[in-house]
């Protein structure tokens, strides 16, 4: 486990370029590299890449590795195929989530990989779970991670690793040879945009980061602060804004994160009762009124009566609103209808909406 | 719960029902109305849907609300199944 203060191969890379760094489960981690909305617009107009060797990554291995894995997370592991990636999460006896993690199908081992913050209960997750022919290695310290993610990361792949690397599928991977040293890239970004990950030697990643560089000039460092109004914009998962009060995978909208069929699952019981009953509230897509971001946790009225909490809201510089994600009482968790955020007709209103908020330019490329 | 948002809710809850059911059939989904998210990406993450999903979809969608999408909403409307629903509410 990282002890106080670990920095990532890229720290002093990113500090040289003026990166302020916060303290996340002991890693120095860049918030901010230059200016928060310059590294939004990098990342939804041309290339922004961030420093993600913090992230978890841990490589399960033995002949029991696949069965722990579905025994632990809540999708299908046994019908992963290699090269892929599944994005799916691990939960407790109650259905909440408990950490989202990719697994990696690696041929003879899978690589588990998640955010940082949650390294620590999935590595606890897998460890109680754990049969005498598994083995499990925490490689985050000895495994640098860098991502590329914008409209104009399409090719850095192919510039950076060769041919190997061109035209990776979503969720798919490949071992390659980046500048003498076995790598891994995959294509797993979570902005919308089009995104890979870089998972290197921490001697070469300076001078990858460098080679992107170089070869993309139009790139730019991006900080982690960014990184939570990006993935609101497109509805793509946040354990860390979109849970608020431990809320289940199904109150969360994390349906396509669990195989239904799977006979067993940690959670699975409590999942399958919520589903023939219904989830009393669900995660839904808000706009509201005006400039002011609202708090977390504030309360959402229809009239006098409360009808949910906010999870998460923020400015959007490219829809110019402010926009946000809302646990609603079920009977009000639909779009298209009209809430406020105080028990008065004429407090400021909140709209709910369909999400991804809008189409963003990577996806209308990959449509052509 | 006033009188006019029941109304809408109710509208938009057949056409999210009506929806899932054409996503269902026409894609031959292993998956029940109550085990889809309506704002689950269909490609990429979430369903994980191909090209060949979103043209078999398209047209099933096309022919159960009797509508036509236009070649330039296509992007748009194909992202999930609420974004499947705002058109058709929006269409009617």
């Amino acid at each position: 486990m990282a002890t106080e203060n670990t920095a990532s191969p890229l720290h002093e890379y990113f500090r040289s370029a003026g990166a302020k760094c916060e303290d996340v489960s002991g890693w120095q981690v860049p918030s901010v590299v230059t200016d928060e909305e310059c590294e939004y617009f990098s990342i939804r107009k041309g290339v922004g890449i961030s420093d993600l060797s913090d992230m978890a990554k841990i490589r399960i291995s033995g002949e029991g590795a696949k069965a722990l894995l579905d025994e632990v997370t809540s999708g299908n592991i046994d019908r992963l195929v290699e090269n892929n990636i599944r994005w799916t999460a691990i939960l407790d006896e109650r259905g909440r989530v408990v950490s989202d993690v990719q697994v990696y199908n690696d041929f003879d081992s899978y690589l588990i990989t998640c955010s940082g913050p949650q390294r620590a209960t999935t590595l606890r997750a897998l460890q109680r779970q754990r049969a005498d022919d598994v083995q499990i290695e925490d490689r985050t310290e000895t495994l640098a991670a860098l991502s590329v993610e914008g409209p104009l990361a399409l090719e850095i792949p192919e510039k950076i690793a060769g041919m190997d690397a061109a035209g990776l599928r979503l969720l798919a991977f490949t071992r390659l040879e980046i500048q003498g040293t076995e790598s891994i890239v995959s294509r797993i970004g979570y902005t919308g945009e089009f995104g890979y990950v870089f998972f290197v030697d921490p001697g070469v990643a300076v001078s990858i980061l460098d080679q992107i560089r170089r070869m993309v000039p139009e790139s730019r460092l991006c900080g982690r602060a960014v990184q939570a109004l990006l993935r609101l914009e497109v509805r793509a998962f946040d354990l860390e804004h979109h849970v608020v009060k431990g809320e289940t995978a199904l109150q969360a909208g994390l349906h396509w994160m669990i195989d239904f069929r799977k006979r067993r699952f940690i959670g699975r019981e409590s999942i399958m009762a919520e589903k023939s009953k219904g989830p009393p509230r669900r995660l839904v897509a808000l706009v509201f009124d005006g400039e002011t971001v609202v708090d977390r946790g504030a309360t959402i009225f229809d009239d006098e009566r409360e009808v949910g909490y906010v999870a998460q809201c923020a400015w959007s510089p490219t829809l110019q609103k402010t926009i946000g994600l809302a646990y609603l009482d079920d009977a009000y968790a639909w779009v298209g209808i009209e809430l406020r955020l105080t028990n008065s007709r004429y407090g400021p209103r909140a709209r709910t909406v369909s999400t991804p908020f809008f189409v963003t330019a990577s996806t209308r490329i990959a449509a052509q | 719960m006033n009188a006019k948002m029941e109304s809408v809710i109710s509208r938009r809850k057949e056409v999210v029902r009506r929806t899932k059911e054409i996503l269902i059939d026409s894609l031959n989904l292993d998956l029940q109305y109550e085990e889809i998210c309506e704002d689950s990406a269909l490609f990429g993450f979430g369903l994980g849907l191909d090209s060949i999903d979103a043209l078999t979809l398209l047209v099933a969608v096309e022919d159960g609300f009797q509508i036509q999408v236009p070649d330039e909403n296509i992007v748009d409307v194909l992202r999930s199944v609420n974004t499947i629903a705002d058109f058709i509410v929006r269409d009617r």
